[in-house]
């Protein structure tokens, strides 16, 4: 990680005392009691290593209808029994109870420390499939990591630091992937798919900008409004390119409010957010020169020329390449197509991109984050 | 009003009538297709294990209006999954979802409430003793294609996923289908 790039301290310092508070008054307000709930879990599992609290009741995003979510912390001997996620009650309120092995839990930490240094396409590729490959789903090791135990503690934290650096490398790279696909989207007229670009595109920058800080979380649900709390949080940084996530964010809700059928295609929506892609790798610190990549063409399709000006030829990486004409040496993915591209072309391009013969890969590392 | 006044049109419709989604799952699914049975569960399960946690956390939004947002954008993204689920077709990349559930009749849904929202996941009124437009879903889609299960507004617990994981088994062993996917439907976090 590049020193000054990720700026954690502000966030870790108070983590453990604002979990603290906010487990406390949730538990208040829902008139539970830790002790019944370790009671309640104690009957049904046995013997226990430690109980978090995670997710929503340790992030105050819980509302009046929310479960209370807890990872069980178990013996390893113990890990033999389903591990199937299962609800049980304490009083009228339900807790989720998943169970890990404190061992395989601080493996998966090691596991996500070892990807930090490693080029962005590198991690991306092993954030893709995690889910298949490891014993505790990324979701349940975001919540490990910002679990707070039972004990008044929080005893993965130190997991953040990686965690914050894959999530940011990631979720900036699906933003950069919604932005070709929003650009595309609106060339190729349609009237609602590129907004649908625009807000992924958003979620996942409002995401890499968060984890920036420290401030990691699995729910795309919640996205919105841990930002909203992001920007209006005394020590939070501001900026230019905070204030127009959310500008964008307001204006593209604003858009789909209205009634399909009276909204013409908002055709600088592309433009709009390539042009805060750029802001955003300048501000973020990624260069977009050696961002730049060629598009990934699916090897059994020798040759579409179905671009005007354009066509697909071989690259020494064994990938086909978009060239558009007069810029032969200058070959890079959507930016390059943008120029000329009529709303049938885009179609067509779109469409592939959607059936994954097409994609615009990350090629190199985020300079700034590592 | 008198018997020969009319209703203006707009002051009838409702406004989840707008929304227009399940474009596949509404259609029905054809059995006879060699994985009918597989796609139906999977569609079905998808809804069971997120559709009821919907209409929980719309129930719950106490006012949060970004939250309302965002859980309205996610599950735009889970209706268009269980669409392409039952359609059969292949699975596209998550980041697609969204857009495409936009695109194809979901973005009504954006405008709408979270009461509204509650109602066209479930019906008006109670949750609880209303029959649904879900619900009436379901158990079409169910007693069709599967049995007969409960929908999934009747769920009692874990009790009612392995009664439903339980008759799936046998609909698959009469049918002569690898019911093995089940196990891996309930391996998803």
């Amino acid at each position: 990680m590049r020193s000054g790039f990720f700026e954690l301290s502000p966030y870790v310092e108070g983590c453990s005392s604002r979990s603290r508070e906010y487990v406390s008054r949730f538990l208040a307000w829902a008139g539970c009691d830790p002790g019944g709930i370790r009671r309640s879990i104690g009957r049904q599992f046995g013997e226990i290593h430690d109980i978090l609290y995670v997710s929503t009741i340790t992030n105050g995003l819980a509302g009046s209808t929310s479960d209370i979510d807890v990872i069980l912390v178990v013996a390893d001997k113990d890990l033999a029994v389903e591990r199937m996620s299962t609800r049980i009650f304490s009083g009228s309120r339900r807790i989720g109870v998943t169970a890990y092995s404190h061992r395989e839990i601080v493996e998966a930490i090691s596991r996500v420390r070892a990807l930090e240094p490693l080029p962005a396409s590198e991690v991306q590729r092993t954030r893709a499939a995690w889910d298949g490959s490891q014993q505790i789903c990324w979701t349940d090791l975001i919540r490990c990591i910002n679990g707070y135990s039972f004990e008044s503690s929080m005893p993965y934290l130190d997991g953040l630091p990686a965690l914050s650096v894959v999530t940011y490398v990631t979720a900036f790279e699906q933003f950069r992937r919604a932005v070709a696909l929003c650009w595309l989207s609106a060339a190729a007229q349609e009237r609602r798919g590129c907004q649908g670009y625009a807000l992924t595109a958003l979620r996942e920058l409002m995401d890499a900008f968060m984890a920036r800080y420290g401030q990691v979380n699995s729910g795309a649900k919640w996205v919105f409004e841990r930002w909203q709390r992001f920007e209006s949080a005394s020590g939070n940084p501001s900026g230019s390119l905070r204030q127009r996530i959310s500008r964008e964010l307001r204006a593209t809700i604003a858009s789909l409010k209205q009634p399909s059928q009276e909204t013409s295609v908002p055709s600088d929506v592309g433009a709009r957010m390539l042009d805060l892609y750029h802001e955003a790798c300048a501000l973020q610190g990624v260069d977009i020169v050696e961002d730049r990549s060629p598009l990934y063409w699916r090897d059994e399709l020798d040759f579409l020329p179905f671009v005007e000006n354009t066509s697909f030829v071989g690259h020494r990486s064994g990938k086909f390449v978009l060239v558009h004409a007069g810029s032969k040496e200058d070959f890079a993915g959507f930016e390059m197509v943008t120029p000329s591209l009529a709303a049938e072309q885009a179609s067509a391009l779109v469409a592939l991109f959607r059936a994954g013969f097409v994609d615009v890969p990350l090629n190199t590392c985020f300079t700034a984050a590592h | 009003m008198s018997e020969t006044e009319t209703v203006p049109a707009q002051a009838m419709h409702r406004p989840t009538e707008k929304v227009d989604m399940f474009r596949y799952l509404r259609h029905g699914l054809s059995i006879s297709a060699p994985d009918a049975l597989r796609r139906a569960m999977e569609a079905y399960w998808l809804l069971i294990a997120d559709f009821h946690g919907f209409v929980e956390d719309f129930e719950g939004i106490d006012g949060r209006e970004s939250y309302l947002y965002g859980l309205k954008l996610r599950m735009i993204e889970r209706l268009f999954e269980a669409d392409q689920i039952a359609s059969g077709r292949e699975p596209l990349d998550r980041l697609h979802h969204l857009a495409l559930g936009l695109e194809l009749g979901a973005s009504s849904i954006v405008g709408l409430s979270g009461s509204d929202i509650a109602e066209l996941l479930a019906g008006p009124g109670s949750l609880d003793d209303q029959v649904t437009e879900m619900q009436v879903f379901g158990r079409t889609l169910t007693r069709k294609l599967l049995g007969g299960a409960l929908g999934p507004f009747d769920a009692q617990g874990e009790r009612f996923i392995l009664r439903l994981l339980q008759r799936w088994s046998v609909i698959g062993q009469r049918r002569q289908q690898d019911i093995q996917f089940l196990v891996d439907l309930l391996k998803v976090p």
